[in-house]
């Protein structure tokens, strides 16, 4: 028993120190007026009335705050009634579309924002051939609504998973009363199956609008040409504006970030409680009996295959497009420059092979280690009623409100702060630490949904037997959470695979990822090579998804 | 195995005393049932006993080996105690065969892989499990689950064998050949258990001795056949069995006996607790102990039918005596006549 104690307040001590490190130093950096390893460095507020008295922080602000709520208000109700066509009717395709869906939330934002300039921007692919049929365009890629309604769009999954699982615990009973009473499918939807998870949706609403304090990929890649500046990019903007290293004031912007965050975070696990609460009051009887739409079919269809079209097939088949021709612009003929150089051109970057490699290396073997970490972690709180666990609990939910670009800034810091740490940089450990500890409260997730399978009874008749703490973990617990492990292992390899913001402040030489090295590569223009590492992206991310298919596992935690 | 004490457990879950300072003694060999409606408190000291919930004061012995006991802090884990839990859930490890979840307790022991067998074999032997090693327990039915589930706890000879509700997830028509067949095996192989149950017929069939926990109190304690002749109190009156319950006033005491009536009614019944003339006070009658007469008698009433239910092997019939309801079993299907309803006076308890 002593041991076991021993154990499990070692792995809470050890977790709040990778998690309140970074956030510390952010914390600390901010209110000093230099960058902290220099020795003049001082306390001082100056670094806060700097930035607050900067207009294009105010613009940053208010764009943010404009995106995040349009594409709150393009996704909910979109992603509401995308859930209620597929768990609650008789859609055709629908057990085929499901996983499809999903789609979006595992692809790189990058790799999307670039496929929308490729295929939509002002010479893109479908741009030029829209212009060629009809003489004009009537789109403006890189506007503030295109840039919200494509946030909107992609961000559609996120509401689409948490209100799909509040409806499918909602008793086909429910439904079936209305529809006695005479309700059609859409009058159902409206008065009884949506208003029914409610908590679910204003859950995946605020969701939605703390993710789109987040962004950082779309708005790089469509914002820029524009001029629009979010936070995150103006971060990201920031890191040379004065010529020297301004560290102070990308402190101050973490912070600024972060405070939005955390309060959203915040509320984001007081509603995930209430509405996991609100499923449970359904009715009996769990029959999967699907609501006929009638004529409503295939234009329902339709709408989910259009909102398809424009969020997955549109970017990627101009990733894909773009990445086999050498050149493309006004008056240019596809037929003519189609060409495999471009993935040529990669094998010739050593920096650019060992992206891969890493980003392989990383995904495979960092997933499986991040896993094993989660899953210490979750055995450590398993089964233990204390004040220590219920910490762990918001312990683990702290990272999310480190956005993956401010907390691989705050990793940059942690090893170049902490001596021992500091041969550490250049090494991939230094982004495999970061990875793990921003995707932290998602891991946990996956871990505690499969460690909640297993009933304690299971366990308690293994100890009445006879068998140690150490030993029911090892042949009970463990053995019947294999398959839960894997399933969050390829989820995590496919996250890992598609992460790209953590990244950007790691990137040096032995730390390549794709991701980043997309990030920093679209800023240099090399469009070729970026299109090739985007489709090396997407293939990763579809072969791990590919398996992950296969093997039935669960898309989400 | 040598004697259980309980003394004096008392467990407290927040501001809800679940158990209130409980004792009792299983003697070897013996089958005590704890029996009470839901949170009386009775899983909660079976699983003080398997050393699964830790009780906040009090002492488990076993034998001359200290279990529990809060005066000196000693706790044997759970591990450490060499008990036989069977769960209500059966909790058979579901990636393990039949075979695996009975050898487990042996393999932990160190037994040599033979032996294990041998062991093995003989359990499914006596549970009538023969040819079922090598399934998985999705592959049994919910009888033969139930049945590997106790060969797993008594595969290594524990102590002590403790049920939690080993018959409440079979159905009505199965749960009846278990209990039987329960008793049988705990006879067969001279087992000492302490069985959890809610159902009054589990326990009166398998027990030799019934503990009828109540608000996490020892209600009434004894054969079961004291427990369900002889209630010392309303509660364990009313919790076993089927009754008619009549609620009047005391009107007379005459030593044992006493006369209680309402406003058109007067039975004479025996007195259970102590009760003056005047007081208030509840008649219990068990409803197989009601009977039917065709004249007026001694502690007669006279009844109207309002209902007859068939039961197949019975009848059920309703009535009613003035402001009374009351149910009487029949063999005979009604009939058109007067009735008069007899409560025998030594079964009709007054508390």
């Amino acid at each position: 028993m002593r041991a076991v104690q021993w154990y499990r307040v070692l792995v809470v001590l050890i977790t709040a120190t990778a998690v309140f490190l970074p956030l510390g130093i952010v914390l600390y950096q901010s209110v000093l007026d230099a960058p902290f390893f220099q020795p003049s460095a001082k306390l001082s507020t100056s670094a806060f009335r700097f930035v607050f008295a900067d207009s294009d922080f105010h613009r940053a602000f208010t764009t943010t705050a404009l995106v995040a709520l349009g594409m709150t208000l393009v996704a909910v109700p979109l992603g509401s009634v995308l859930a209620f066509l597929l768990v609650r009717t008789d859609l055709p395709g629908r057990s085929f579309l499901e996983p499809i869906v999903l789609i979006p939330i595992f692809l790189s934002p990058v790799v999307l924002g670039f496929g929308y300039v490729v295929a939509a921007g002002p010479v893109g692919f479908f741009t030029l051939w829209t212009k060629q049929v009809f003489g004009s365009a009537p789109w403006n890629l890189y506007s503030l609504a295109s840039l919200t309604l494509i946030a909107g769009l992609t961000h559609i999954p996120y509401v689409f998973l948490y209100t799909s699982s509040a409806l499918r615990g909602l008793g086909a009973d429910l439904e079936e009363a209305a529809r006695v009473a005479g309700a059609g499918a859409a009058r159902i939807a409206l008065s009884v199956s949506l208003p029914m998870v409610r908590p679910a949706i204003l859950y995946s609403a605020v969701l939605v609008f703390f993710l789109g304090f987040e962004l950082f990929g779309l708005p790089l890649i469509l914002g820029d040409p524009g001029g629009l500046l979010v936070l995150s990019t103006y971060l990201y903007k920031l890191t040379n504006r004065l010529g020297v290293p301004s560290y102070q004031l990308m402190a101050v912007v973490a912070v600024a970030i972060i405070a939005v965050a955390f309060p959203l975070v915040y509320l984001q696990r007081r509603l995930i409680g209430a509405s996991a609460r609100f499923v449970t009051v359904g009715g009996k009887g769990l029959s999967p009996r699907p609501l006929p739409l009638g004529g409503w079919r295939w234009p329902a269809v339709a709408l989910v295959l259009v909102w398809l079209g424009v969020t997955v097939l549109l970017p990627l088949s101009g990733v894909f497009l773009r990445a086999f021709v050498s050149s493309w612009g006004e008056g240019v003929r596809l037929a003519k420059v189609l060409t495999l150089e471009n993935f040529g051109e990669l094998l010739e970057y050593p920096n650019l092979v060992r992206g891969i490699l890493n980003t392989l290396g990383i995904a495979i073997f960092g997933g499986a280690l991040a896993v094993v970490w989660y899953t210490l972690i979750g055995l450590a709180s398993h089964r233990w009623q204390s004040r220590w666990s219920r910490a762990l609990d918001y312990l683990v939910m702290v990272p999310r409100g480190m956005p993956g670009l401010v907390a691989g800034l705050a990793f940059l810091w942690v090893f170049l702060f902490v001596r021992p740490l500091s041969p550490l940089r250049s090494t991939l450990f230094s982004v495999w630490l970061a990875y793990s500890v921003v995707w932290l409260a998602y891991g946990m997730r996956l871990i505690s949904s499969a460690l909640l399978q297993v009933s304690p009874d299971l366990e308690e008749a293994a100890l009445t037997i006879g068998a140690t703490r150490g030993q029911v973990t090892r042949e009970v617990t463990l053995p019947l959470i294999r398959f839960g492990l894997i399933g969050s292992w390829l989820l995590v390899f496919m996250i890992f695979v598609r992460e790209y913001s953590t990244g950007v402040y790691l990137l040096g030489p032995g730390t390549e990822v794709v991701g980043s090295l997309i990030v920093s590569l679209w800023a240099t223009g090399a469009i070729d090579i970026v299109a090739a590492l985007s489709v090396v992206n997407v293939v990763l991310v579809a072969a791990g998804l590919g398996v992950a298919l296969r093997l039935g596992v669960r898309l989400h935690g | 195995m040598d004697k259980l004490i309980v003394s004096n457990v008392y467990k407290r879950l927040g501001a809800n005393e679940v158990l209130k300072g409980v004792s009792f003694e299983l003697r070897r060999g013996e089958v005590v049932a704890l029996l009470g409606p839901s949170g009386s408190g009775k899983t909660t000291l079976l699983r003080a006993i398997a050393g699964l919930d830790h009780p906040d004061t009090g002492r488990i012995t076993l034998g001359n080996q200290t279990l529990f006991d809060s005066e000196n802090g000693a706790q044997v884990p759970a591990e450490r105690r060499n008990l036989g839990l069977v769960f209500q859930s059966y909790a058979l490890w579901p990636h393990r065969t039949v075979f695996e979840n009975i050898a487990y307790g042996l393999r932990l022991r160190k037994v040599p892989s033979s032996e294990v067998q041998k062991r093995v074999s003989a359990a499914l032997g006596h549970m009538g499990l023969e040819g079922m090693a090598a399934r998985l327990p999705h592959q049994l039915s919910g009888g033969q689950q139930q049945r590997v589930a106790i060969a797993r706890a008594i595969a290594y000879n524990p102590q002590l064998l403790l049920l939690d509700e080993p018959l409440s997830n079979l159905d009505a028509k199965l749960r009846e050949e278990a209990r039987v067949w329960l008793r049988e095996i705990i006879e067969q192989l001279q087992i000492s258990a302490v069985c959890v149950t809610h159902d009054q017929i589990e326990a009166l069939a398998i027990a030799d001795r019934v503990l009828l926990l109540e608000k996490g109190r020892i209600e009434q304690e004894g054969t079961p056949q004291e427990i369900y002749q002889n209630p010392r109190t309303i509660f364990a009156a009313e919790f076993m069995g089927s009754n008619n319950e009549l609620t009047g006033t005391v009107v007379e005491v005459k030593g044992a006996m006493a006369k209680i009536a309402g406003t058109d009614w007067q039975l004479c019944g025996q007195l259970k607790v102590d009760r003056r003339t005047g007081e208030q006070a509840t008649a219990v009658i068990r409803i197989e102990r009601t009977q039917t007469s065709d004249s007026p008698g001694e502690n007669c009433l006279a009844g109207k039918l309002d209902a007859a239910v068939y039961l197949g092997e019975r009848w059920d019939y309703l009535f009613h005596a003035g402001g009374l309801r009351v149910r009487v079993r029949a063999t005979v299907a009604p009939a058109q006549k007067p009735y008069w309803l007899h409560f025998p006076k030594e079964s009709l308890w007054i508390f």
